[in-house]
């Protein structure tokens, strides 16, 4: 009875696959080319949520791993298929090579072993000496004596992998079921064939059970099985650099390898990023991804030996993963449990698990389909889908162009650091294994990755989720009927387009940008165009509702859209066209052709109506403003849960979205919009806890520290800073603790908060993307152009106004600037009339 | 007595104020007259500008507004209370009042945005 009430209650399949992680989602593929129904059983919300997620993306050659191990042997099959492998998913795969650096005699004499046991593998390899390690990579460390070269290993995107992986997966019939944590595991009374329990009561039936669950896999065998395993969570903490660290090294450049692992590695992207890590800790909590103050610490400094002049300023962000590893094994335990029949095993997969994740699969498949004695499907019923979706920021502009035609979604963009479009992260959602999550839509289409770290465009990704996916007005995600409004180029812009050349373009309709086309226009230019990315002019004003705008520019005091308003309107007046719904991709510097006739300059701009579209200026205005600096560049340890936002995020969520993120506050930095939000976030009833400044003094204005922490009693410790962020999902509570006068923490002074809310105001970045690209020379102090007074960058006939150029505080003098910029492009623009 | 840091420039002086015998508002620890006056206004009668969101029915952006002139502090917390229970309907232009006379305080909340 006990069995035919299961088998009803129960869905059934063929096999079931416990983990989506990326060997699980292999195994489903290569098993979905096979006559069977496949299910798999994520515990996460996502696919990739484990170790695939969090790792170094490294495609190992396999000359470290032990002869005649399993490691050894699926990292050097891996290797070989996965260049294929990567091309049939469209999955990014560079094969850049690796290098191990040796820094002494006995260092040198250990790359002699890796050669050996590299012969033994079949791994191809080199030693280098010092001289050509150099010529290679100019920036080595000259400590470095000499290197092992192996020009097979190579890079990958692990979790674009996994998805492509699952995805094809699904195209060919797998089902996937999420949020399925399975906590028992029983053979069927007749003996043929499983049970499987979810924890929240879902059950599955299956013939046959593949357990490939990372670093809970020993569980699950331990279940079924007499022959125990025990895995050990050892975690890696790991820094992530800036694409302006592109090109660095073009190898992946590996230290000595210890017992531990093989150490420090900094390694290109294939995201053009450069990854730093990982630390090697044999953690008690298999579910700990907290990074920690010594890990980072280690990380630098295992970082430098191979890289001496590693830019801690150019940090993104930090992460951990944890390596799922078997300690009684220590291999790949990988097959049929002895005394389980029809239970699979794919225990201990850690490093090469990612490079070998092909060569398990299609192993893992041959095997399970032998027992189960199914045959193989007809070559053309396999579909070779991967729900492909076109990325914007890999295409040529004639592509774009018409895809941009075809799809205005496409001409959208929603994270402005990556550059990705509106369209791109529709179709990540709509996927057969689509974005649930935030997380699912960063992984999947690199929205929030980049520098500012989702600083900008979280809250338009949520407005997208929620109308793609329909979710309840909950807490979070609320909006369901506001469709984001496209306004694209306007009527005025074409008549304007019609003139050909413009004199003055201004790139920002922010107060600066309004300040100078306004200026620009009273001085005489003619034509005065605007370009704003936003769906409305008035840039981050449209967000600050508080008071204390204008008191030196107007004598009163009014509110941030107030101010605004003034320009918008005398904009209006003197029939200055303000494109909204448009980003400006590039700025081509003016020069001169073959017959030495000076050519304009050329502004590429994208909008969801207009597609992509070419501007001519005489002169342009640079006031693309600037952004936070987000919890990446400020290496703040403990576990990435939600609830930590940057402050300018916050006032945009809770200002114009009408979002309130948490009720319990605490705020790090005293940047002003994280003051100002303090009293925010106290009118809209949370309670702000504290307010914790690293420094000695507040860096807001002595105006907000009174009257938005001293009116409302809120604590602002000085010469405090958050030791760590609790909280695996959300966050739960923060640790503070006091700095020494080198603003290194104290131990025994920590202090403890329950929140449910991290805020972060800690400074401002000019935003000088395009200003880079341009060409125009950046001052290091200020992070800006360098301008003369009249706001002239170094590249003729390009101005730049406001906090593109330094961070102001206060929007009076970014105008009273900006006009300056803006009649000084006037004054070039009808120079150049004259000559 | 009261301690107080001034507000008009990022010296911030920090003012003690008090009542001397003959009932007059005296102020030391200022560098300039205008720590005075804002010393003696605290003292007898500190005053904020609110600035806040109301509800506008139908859509999920809300209206920013603020108070014209500032408002005793201790009327803050009424003067919340006040927009959280405002729903406005779209058009709204800048200017436009909002609540008037919001809290008794004789001050009208007007919309700092125009939405619709």
């Amino acid at each position: 009875m006990e069995t035919m009430r299961g088998v009803q209650r129960a869905a059934a399949s063929d096999v079931l696959v416990v983990g989506a992680g990326v060997v699980g989602c292999f195994i489903a593929r290569e098993l979905s080319r096979w006559n069977l129904n496949v299910r798999v059983l994520e515990a996460g919300s996502d696919v990739a949520e484990g170790a695939s997620k969090a790792n170094s993306a490294i495609v190992h050659a396999g000359f470290d791993a032990k002869p005649g191990t399993n490691k050894a042997k699926f990292n050097v099959l891996g290797n070989r298929i996965f260049e294929d492998v990567c091309r049939e998913l469209r999955a990014p795969f560079v094969r850049n090579g690796s290098l191990v650096l040796a820094f002494n005699d006995e260092e040198k004499a250990a790359l002699g072993d890796l050669v050996q046991k590299a012969a033994k593998n079949g791994v191809p390899v080199e030693i280098l000496g010092q001289e050509e390690l150099r010529r290679r990579e100019p920036n080595v460390s000259p400590e470095a004596v000499a290197a092992l070269w192996a020009p097979t290993g190579g890079i990958c995107c692990p979790y674009e992998l996994t998805f492509r992986a699952a995805e094809n997966a699904a195209a060919n019939g797998v089902e996937f079921a999420f949020d399925a944590k399975v906590t028992d595991i029983r053979r069927a009374d007749d003996g043929n064939g499983w049970f499987v329990t979810c924890a929240d009561g879902r059950e599955f039936a299956a013939k046959a059970v593949v357990n490939v669950a990372g670093i809970h896999s020993d569980e699950l065998n331990n279940l079924v099985s007499a022959t125990k395993y025990n895995i050990e969570a050892r975690r890696g903490e790991y820094l992530m650099l800036d694409k302006d660290e592109d090109g660095t090294f073009s190898a992946t450049m590996f230290q000595v390898p210890s017992k531990m692992g093989k150490g420090i590695l900094v390694s290109p992207t294939v995201d053009g990023t450069v990854i730093v890590g990982p630390t090697a800790e044999d953690i008690p909590d298999k579910e700990d991804k907290a990074t920690t103050y010594a890990g980072l610490e280690k990380v630098k400094a295992g970082a430098r030996r191979t890289y001496p002049a590693l830019p801690l300023n150019k940090v993104i962000t930090e992460f951990s993963g944890l390596r799922a590893h078997e300690t009684t094994v220590g291999d790949f335990i990988l097959g049929e449990a002895p005394d389980a029949p029809m239970f699979f095993n794919a225990v201990g997969v850690e490093s090469p698990g990612l490079t070998s994740a092909p060569a398990i699969g299609r192993w893992m498949a041959e095997k399970v389909t032998a027992r189960l004695g199914v045959s193989r499907k007809n070559p053309n019923q396999i579909s070779k889908d991967v729900s492909w979706w076109p990325k914007t920021r890999e295409m040529r502009p004639d592509e774009l162009g018409e895809l941009v035609a075809r799809d205005p979604a496409y001409g959208r963009v929603i994270c402005r650091c990556e550059g990705v479009t509106e369209g791109e992260i529709r179709a990540a959602i709509r996927a057969r294994v689509g974005a649930r999550t935030l997380d699912g839509v960063k992984r999947r289409t690199r929205g929030g990755m980049g520098r500012c770290q989702g600083g900008f465009c979280t809250p338009r990704v949520i407005e997208i989720l929620a109308q793609e996916l329909g979710l309840p007005p909950d807490a979070f995600l609320v909006s369901r009927k506001t469709a984001p409004k496209a306004l694209g180029a306007s009527s005025k812009y074409d008549a304007l387009n019609a003139c050909g050349v413009l004199d003055v373009l201004v790139i920002g309709a922010g107060p600066a940008g309004l300040a100078a086309a306004i200026a620009a226009k009273e001085a005489g230019a003619a034509n005065v165009l605007v370009l704003e990315r936003d769906d409305a002019p008035g840039g981050i004003l449209q967000q600050c509702i508080h008071n204390g705008f204008g008191l030196h520019r107007f004598k009163e005091e009014l509110t941030g859209p107030e101010y605004a308003y003034r320009f918008i309107e005398r904009a209006e007046e003197l029939d200055i066209p303000l494109v909204c719904g448009t980003m400006v991709l590039d700025v081509q510097p003016m020069r001169a052709d073959s017959t030495s006739c000076k050519l304009p300059i050329h502004v590429t701009a994208m909008s969801p109506k207009g597609g992509l579209r070419v501007y001519k200026a005489k002169s342009v205005v640079l006031a693309m403003g600037c952004r936070e600096r987000p919890r990446g560049a400020l290496m703040t340890p403990g576990t990435r849960p939600a609830g930590v936002y940057t402050a300018g995020t916050v006032q945009r969520l809770v200002n114009m979205d009408g979002i309130m993120p948490g009720r319990r506050v605490v705020i790090l930095g005293s940047g002003d919009i994280g003051l100002i939000m303090a009293r925010r976030l106290t009118f809209s009833g949370a309670k702000v806890l504290a307010c914790v400044e690293i420094m000695k003094k507040s860096s807001g204005l002595m105006r907000n520290v009174v009257q938005c922490l001293n009116d409302y009693n809120i604590p602002l410790l000085l010469s405090h800073t958050v030791t760590d962020v609790e909280g695996r999902d959300h966050v739960t509570g923060v640790k503070v603790s006091k700095v020494d006068d080198d603003l290194k923490p104290i131990p025994g002074t920590e202090m403890h908060f329950d929140c449910d809310t991290l805020l972060l105001s800690c400074g401002l970045i000019p935003e000088n993307e395009l200003t880079r690209k341009a060409g125009a020379e950046i001052d290091p102090a200020t992070r800006g152009p360098k301008v003369t007074p009249e706001m002239a960058t170094t590249l003729p006939g390009v101005f730049a106004a406001g906090n593109v150029v330094r961070v102001y505080d206060l929007v009076d003098w970014v105008s009273r600037d900006a006009e300056i910029a803006g009649r000084s492009a006037a004054a070039y623009a009808l120079s150049e009339d004259a000559r | 007595m009261m301690r107080m840091i001034c507000i008009n420039c990022p010296r911030g002086c920090e003012l003690e104020v008090d009542r001397n015998e003959e009932g007059e508002i005296v102020v030391k620890g200022h560098s300039c007259a205008r720590g005075i006056a804002y010393g003696k206004a605290e003292f007898e009668n500190p005053t904020r500008m609110v600035t806040g969101l109301v509800r506008v029915a139908g859509m999920r952006r809300p209206l920013p507004v603020k108070t014209k002139t500032a408002v005793p502090i201790g009327k803050i917390n009424d003067v919340l209370s006040a927009l959280s229970q405002t729903t406005m309907q779209l058009p709204v232009r800048i200017g436009d009042v909002i609540i008037p006379d919001v809290a008794g305080t004789g001050v009208d909340v007007v919309a700092t945005a125009n939405q619709g």
